[in-house]
């Protein structure tokens, strides 16, 4: 270090010489300077954040609507295994399938719903956050009694007095 | 986190605080505040950005793992033995059929022995097959829950009359079951054409009420096997122009094909006889089982005559199959050749 002028680093300043006309002007241009640079980062990196912020909220909803058909799936495949169970012998005094199923689905928790429409019979799977909504379609000789339960490992029992298969927690 | 900014020794020492430098959002390097005291607070806003991005980006790794969690889940076979329980269960009913019929085969010479018989075989499937459902920490069991004792009835040629050669009688009196009816016509050229001489079976409630009627007649014009029936106070036919076909009047079906007319017994609840008349109407060979362990029917059979032999009419299995996840009985019934599938 010597005793010359201090050298401003940065190209800004390298690209723009010093004016040699006085410093009056010279704060206001770089006060705007300043707030101009500060406004544009700011919005890049807003924009940055909010893009990406959206981009994972998207790829979690996919990711929940997704797992919820695949759990749904697995619901519906076990309520038509135990009615072949059930329909299989002359009599079936007890039956009872548990199924271990995840509490959450990326994140957010889920209820399992059975519902009856007529003839059809539907699982429906919902997600609070994000609110997702998922129904798949159950085909069982056994009529299935309607239940709402929370999401997790789930037991099918067929209830022979009152011939229906029945889901619970 | 590191702390990425320089020391102020460091600052100090090495980028001395520059006159009329240029601050910019990014931060100022080698700056100083207006009164020379070097400036800390560099690059704010690119490191929170970078935190920033750095949290979506975990949070998009978690996402992913989610993913990679449902393809995960997604491919997973069943897992709680129901569909062995189903597998299992087919193989028992399909056995112990096997093990029905050749207790029969072995010995039919009394009840006592049949049951004996169909005991052992059950056992002898239950002691193999909890082996090998073992390996796969599968528990089952089976046992003989109930057989129901039946007469089996037969002739084996000749016309359809009595061991008196009559030819209106009752085969089978005060029965609730029959199952494995079969009748073949040895030549349908030997069958009564319709009317008053025409072979007909017909089921007579004990406690009143409409019969049942089948009857089986040839058709002059077509030479076809005509088998009639009369249920519900409805009249439907099937016609065959087989020469010589086989009537399974419990499974309901003639020369092979199904008869959508021919349900037996339909219509009839509670305890009937079983009736031929007309006898001398066909030629060929029939049998049944009845749920009705009468002693003796007939007296000594000689060629053309019916005879009877003690039967199991069904018999019922208790299968049990338990898993870590599933637990199953059930009951199985073995009734060979019956109507009600």
């Amino acid at each position: 270090m010597g005793d010359g002028p201090p050298r401003v680093r940065g190209p800004r300043n390298r690209a723009r010489p010093r004016r040699a006309t006085g410093i009056d002007g010279r704060a206001q241009s770089t006060s705007l300077d300043y707030t101009l640079s500060l406004a544009i980062a700011a919005l890049l990196v807003t924009g940055l954040v909010t893009a990406a912020s959206g981009f994972v909220a998207d790829s979690r909803e996919q990711v929940v609507r997704t797992e919820l058909e695949v759990v749904g799936e697995h619901v519906a495949n076990e309520l038509v295994a135990a009615d072949r169970l059930a329909r299989a012998g002359a009599e079936t005094n007890t039956l009872t399938v548990s199924k271990p199923l995840p509490a959450r689905v990326a994140g957010a928790g889920y209820s399992i719903e059975t519902n009856t429409d007529g003839s059809t019979q539907w699982v429906n799977l919902t997600a609070s956050d994000p609110d997702v909504t998922v129904s798949v379609r159950v085909r069982t000789a056994t009529p299935i009694a309607e239940t709402a339960i929370a999401g997790g490992t789930v037991t099918i029992t067929y209830d022979p007095s009152a011939d229906e298969l029945e889901v619970s927690s | 986190m590191a702390d990425l900014r320089p020391s102020p020794d460091e600052s100090e020492t090495q980028r001395p605080p520059v006159e009329g430098a240029t601050p910019s959002p990014f931060g100022v390097r080698g700056t100083a505040s207006a009164d020379g005291r070097p400036v800390d607070s560099r690059a704010q806003l690119i490191l929170v950005t970078g935190f920033v991005i750095a949290v979506v980006l975990i949070a998009l790794a978690l996402v992913m793992n989610s993913a990679i969690y449902t393809e995960n889940l997604a491919t997973r076979s069943d897992s709680s033995g129901a569909t062995e329980a189903a597998a299992y269960q087919r193989a028992v009913e399909s056995a112990a059929l096997e093990a029905f019929e050749y207790a029969h085969a072995v010995n039919d010479s009394d009840y006592v022995g049949l049951n004996r018989n169909v005991t052992d075989a059950i056992a002898g499937i239950d002691a193999i097959s909890t082996r090998q459902e073992a390996a796969y920490g599968h528990i089952p069991n089976l046992s003989v829950a109930a057989t129901v004792n039946g007469t089996a009835i037969s002739d084996d040629g000749g016309v359809f009359d009595s061991d008196s050669d009559a030819d209106n009688w009752t085969v089978a009196s005060d029965v609730s079951a029959v199952r494995a009816f079969n009748i073949h016509v040895d030549d349908r050229s030997d069958l009564n054409q319709s009317g008053d001489r025409e072979f007909r079976v017909v089921v007579d409630p004990v406690s009143g009420g409409d019969r049942w009627t089948m009857n089986v007649t040839r058709d002059t014009s077509t030479n076809e096997v005509v088998v009639g029936v009369n249920a519900t106070g409805s009249y439907d036919e099937c016609r065959r122009s087989t020469v010589k076909p086989w009537i399974n009047v419990t499974a309901g079906t003639v020369g092979g094909e199904p008869c959508d007319a021919l349900t037996f017994a339909e219509g009839i609840t509670g305890s009937y006889d079983v009736n031929f008349r007309n006898g001398t109407g066909i030629e060929g060979s029939y049998s049944l089982v009845v749920n009705d362990d009468v002693s003796v029917l007939y007296g000594v059979a000689g060629f053309g005559d019916p005879q009877d032999e003690p039967a199991l009419y069904n018999m019922t299995v208790d299968m049990v199959y338990r898993t870590a996840e599933l637990d199953y009985r059930t009951k199985i019934e073995i009734e060979p050749g019956d109507h009600d599938g």
